[in-house]
Parts: structure tokens; C-alpha cells; sequence
């Protein structure tokens, strides 16, 4: 299974982020335990009753990165995920990447911004020039 | 400025209520004998004239269309790719309120038509005082309308509450309808004007053909009143999925599950309209499967016609013209329910084999 997760995550403003959570976890077939315990790595626990309506851009990055993690995936696919995140979730995101790495699950990180090596071991990376993919 | 305006606001008011002008087109015109065309209106604006009910009847539905006007106008001023209309602010407050004016001029062009009608009846009969009480109301639904999109131009940073919240007590909303709490929570004011225009038509078309007798026809052509009053929803529903439901795509959803997932938005929109259909038609089982199936079929296929168009409108409108000719000829041939399922084969196939193809960035629609 992959697992997209968008650059600015867009989801319906009258729904709760344990909505869109639950949403997720039906489809996937995921264990709750386990998102919840994303749900509290990220901080986002004691907003998920909240409307999506009423969150800040960080906290719609998180809960798209959360429900990107949600499920027993094989490949994530993250686009620009260090945008509007904080420095805490960017540690969060990147303790979790490391873990699920360790796992034997692969990413695929799109990013304007450079990855810090101390933070996140990247065994590739790649930039596109005229549509096509060159190895750097 | 007013061109633009007239190029973007004005021209898209009318194809995306297309379906709608063209029902009223057949209602005034269509639905009478050529022979009896003449006496038909003439009788109409008479009764119009003379009677203060009949005139009150039309000052109320003039009024429900300046609030379709004056709604369609405010959701686009929202639109990230309308900011150029912020431009009119640097004007003096007289000249924007003057430049909304005419834009609704334009916007009200089929009723004002009717209106110099009836004010061209009222002299005739010599009702003289129905012309001014008609050229104020006029006036004022106009400068009202006017003076709302200049006040929300112009103080469009204050956040205002919402006129009309329907309170929801706190519930796991099913995934499967996300877009009818959209449509009701969030547009609460387009979708009752939508209901009250698509009740309306129905009912029209139900007076219109009283004389005939019972004949399921006749209540399936009230039917494809309110089928076409929806197409302005409809197109609501699949912005609302391109800008906000888009990552369900990206999910393991089985595309069975998706379409019925999709009919069944439709189905609970379109409920109040099926009822008083099932009721019309005296709980008649063959004919209430075929009005469910008619309904269901249009609605989806004006879905999938507005998404394989990439959200062109002009196209669309195209469509709803063969749709409308299409569904007239088959109800009246008694051959509804092999139109519909001929129209529901063609949708259902196209969402299966090309729905997902789709990329929402390339449709022509604001996110």
C-alpha cells in the first residue's frame, strides 16, 4: 500500500481531524492504538474533536502527516513535508521516518528545502531537470 | 471594468444556471399550443396587472431570484481567482455601487424583460399605480443587491457570523455523505433557494398540465423541473470535491464503493423532490422506480458530463440542452426508464474507466 501525503493538505472544514482519522483507519484497515499514539507524538491530541475548519496551517500539516502514517503502508510518498510544520513536529517527523525506515518501509521525500543529514539519512536523492529524473 | 465583470460574473451566471433558464424558457413558451401563444400571455400579464395577489406572487419570486443573483455574485467575490474585483474598491463608493448596479442589470435582463411587460399591460388596462410601486421595487431590488456586494467588497476583512446555522449536535459524520453536510452547513442559503426554485418548478409544471389528468408524464416532467434546478448544486458538489476531497484518491477505496458512495449524495439531496414525486404519482410503484432511476440518472450524469468537460461551462450547457430535449422526448414516448438507464450505463462506465483519470487541476473550476 502507498501513502500520499500532500503539500497543502486541503480536507472538508466541517469535519473533525477524528473524522478524517477514523476515515483513515477504516479504509486502511489500521489500528487505532497506533494513531493514536502518532496522534500524541505529534501533539495534535486534544484537537481532533475540533473542526478542521478551525485549524492553523501547521496543525493541517500535521494531521495529514499523521493520517500519512496511518495504516500498515509500504511506501509513503511525502510532498514538501516540512513546510509550516515547527521544529518539534520536524524532529517528530523525522524520529518517525527513521522508526518506519527501520521497519523496512521506504519514502520518497520531495523537498525545496535541504535535508539536514544529521537529522535523516537520505540514501538518494534526485532532482528534476527538463521532466526528467537525474540522480544527483 | 463593468465588461469584466460582464465577461466573467455575468457570463458565467448564465451558463451555470443554464438548466434552469432553459426550464423557464420552455415553461413561458413551450408548454402552450403555438396557436394559443398570444392569448396565453396576454391573459398572464392581465391577471398580473389586475390582480395585487398575482402581482405580490411576482415581487416574491423577483425577490428569490435577486437572492440567486446576489449569492452566485458573493461566492465568486470569495474566489481566490476573483481578487481582481478588490480593483473596484479604489473607485468612490457612488460609481462601485453604480458599477454593481448595472452588473445587475444584466443579471435580472429576463426579468426585467417581463417587467416592461407587465408595465406595458398596466397602462394599457389602465392600472396606473402598478407603475411606480413596480419600477421602486424594481429599483430597490436592484440597489439592494448593488449595495450588498459593494459593502462586502469593500469590508470583506470582518468576519461576519453566519445568517443561517443549522446546529448539528456532535456526531461521527458517515464518510459517504461529507458533501451533503457541506452543501447544508456550508451553503445553506444556495441550497434552500435551490429547493425552493426546484419545488416551484415542479409545482409549475404540475398547474400547467392540470387539465390533462393523471398521467405519470406529466409529474416525471415536474421531475426533470427539479433534475434541472440541481445542476447548479451539482457543480457545487464537485468543487467541493475537487478543492477538499481530493486526497480520497490517494486511498484504497473500492471504486464500486465510490460510486455508490457518490449516488448516495445524490439520492439524499435530491429526497425532498422524490417524495413529493412518489406522492404525485400516487405511490405507484412502477412509476416511483422510474422517476428514482430518471433522477438518479440525471443527476450522476450531469456530474460525470461536467467532469469529463474539465469543468467547462460552456460545454456543459451544451449538454443540458440534448439532456432537456433528450429526457422531453422520452417522457414523452413513455420510454423514460430505457433513457435512464442508457444515461446511467454511459456515467457509471465513464466514472469507472476514466473517473479517476481525471486530474482536478486541469478543470477549469476554483479551488
Amino acid at each position: 500500500m502507498i501513502s500520499y501525503a500532500e503539500a497543502e493538505p486541503s480536507y472538508p472544514e466541517y469535519i473533525t481531524g477524528n473524522d478524517l482519522l477514523n476515515y483513515h483507519i477504516a479504509v486502511r484497515k489500521a489500528e487505532r492504538e497506533i494513531s493514536d499514539n502518532l496522534t500524541a507524538r505529534f501533539g495534535m491530541t486534544a484537537f481532533m474533536d475540533q473542526k478542521i475548519g478551525s485549524y492553523s496551517s501547521g496543525m493541517l500539516k500535521k494531521l495529514s502527516l499523521i493520517c500519512a502514517f496511518t495504516g500498515n503502508i509500504e511506501l509513503y510518498i511525502l510532498d514538501e513535508p516540512l513546510i509550516t510544520i515547527d521544529t518539534q513536529a520536524a524532529e517528530v517527523l523525522y524520529s518517525l521516518i527513521e522508526e518506519y525506515n527501520g521497519q523496512g518501509k521506504s519514502f520518497l521525500l520531495s523537498s525545496h528545502q535541504d535535508i539536514d543529514p544529521l537529522h535523516l539519512r537520505v540514501k538518494a536523492s534526485f532532482y528534476i531537470k527538463d521532466r526528467k529524473l537525474i540522480s544527483c | 471594468m463593468l465588461s469584466l465583470l460582464h465577461k466573467t460574473l455575468a457570463r458565467e451566471f448564465y451558463t451555470q444556471h443554464a438548466g434552469l433558464f432553459l426550464f423557464l424558457f420552455y415553461l413561458i413558451f413551450g408548454a402552450v399550443e403555438p396557436g394559443q401563444m398570444l392569448n396565453y400571455h396576454k391573459s398572464l400579464l392581465m391577471a398580473i396587472s389586475s390582480a395585487p395577489l398575482a402581482l405580490l406572487s411576482c415581487f416574491l419570486v423577483w425577490i428569490l431570484y435577486a437572492l440567486k443573483c446576489v449569492l452566485f455574485v458573493h461566492k465568486q467575490q470569495k474566489q481566490a481567482n476573483h481578487t481582481f474585483l478588490n480593483l473596484l474598491t479604489t473607485l468612490s463608493p457612488g460609481r462601485q455601487i453604480k458599477v454593481w448596479a448595472k452588473l445587475y442589470i444584466i443579471l435580472f435582463l429576463p426579468v426585467l424583460v417581463y417587467i416592461v411587460l407587465i408595465l406595458m399591460t398596466s397602462v394599457y388596462m389602465k392600472y396606473y399605480w402598478n407603475v411606480p410601486g413596480i419600477v421602486l421595487f424594481t429599483g430597490f431590488l436592484i440597489s439592494a443587491a448593488a449595495f450588498y456586494n459593494y459593502r462586502f467588497n469593500n469590508n470583506s476583512f470582518i468576519q461576519h457570523k453566519a445568517l443561517i446555522r443549522i446546529p448539528f449536535p456532535l456526531f461521527r459524520k458517515p464518510e459517504a455523505i461529507w458533501p451533503v453536510f457541506y452543501v447544508i452547513q456550508q451553503q445553506t442559503i444556495m441550497f434552500f433557494v435551490c429547493k425552493v426554485l426546484s419545488f416551484l418548478l415542479f409545482k409549475a409544471m404540475l398547474w400547467m398540465f392540470a387539465d390533462i389528468g393523471p398521467d405519470v408524464r406529466v409529474a416525471l416532467f415536474g421531475l426533470l423541473a427539479a433534475i434541472l434546478s440541481h445542476t447548479v448544486l451539482v457543480a457545487m458538489i464537485l468543487k467541493h470535491e475537487a478543492s477538499c476531497l481530493s486526497f480520497t484518491r490517494s486511498l484504497p477505496l473500492l471504486r464500486r464503493k465510490a460510486l455508490l458512495n457518490n449516488l448516495l449524495v445524490l439520492l439524499v439531496l435530491f429526497i425532498p423532490e422524490l417524495l413529493f414525486y412518489f406522492q404525485t404519482v400516487d405511490f405507484q410503484i412502477i412509476a416511483m422506480a422510474q422517476g428514482l432511476i430518471f433522477s438518479l440518472a440525471g443527476l450522476f450524469s450531469f456530474k460525470m458530463v461536467l467532469t469529463s468537460l474539465r469543468g467547462n461551462e460552456n460545454n456543459y450547457l451544451k449538454f443540458l440542452l440534448v439532456m432537456f430535449a433528450g429526457s422531453a422526448v422520452a417522457i414523452l414516448a413513455h420510454q423514460v426508464l430505457y433513457f435512464s438507464l442508457s444515461m446511467s450505463g454511459l456515467s457509471i462506465a465513464y466514472f469507472c474507466y476514466s473517473y479517476y483519470k481525471t486530474d482536478y487541476k486541469d478543470m477549469n473550476i476554483e479551488h
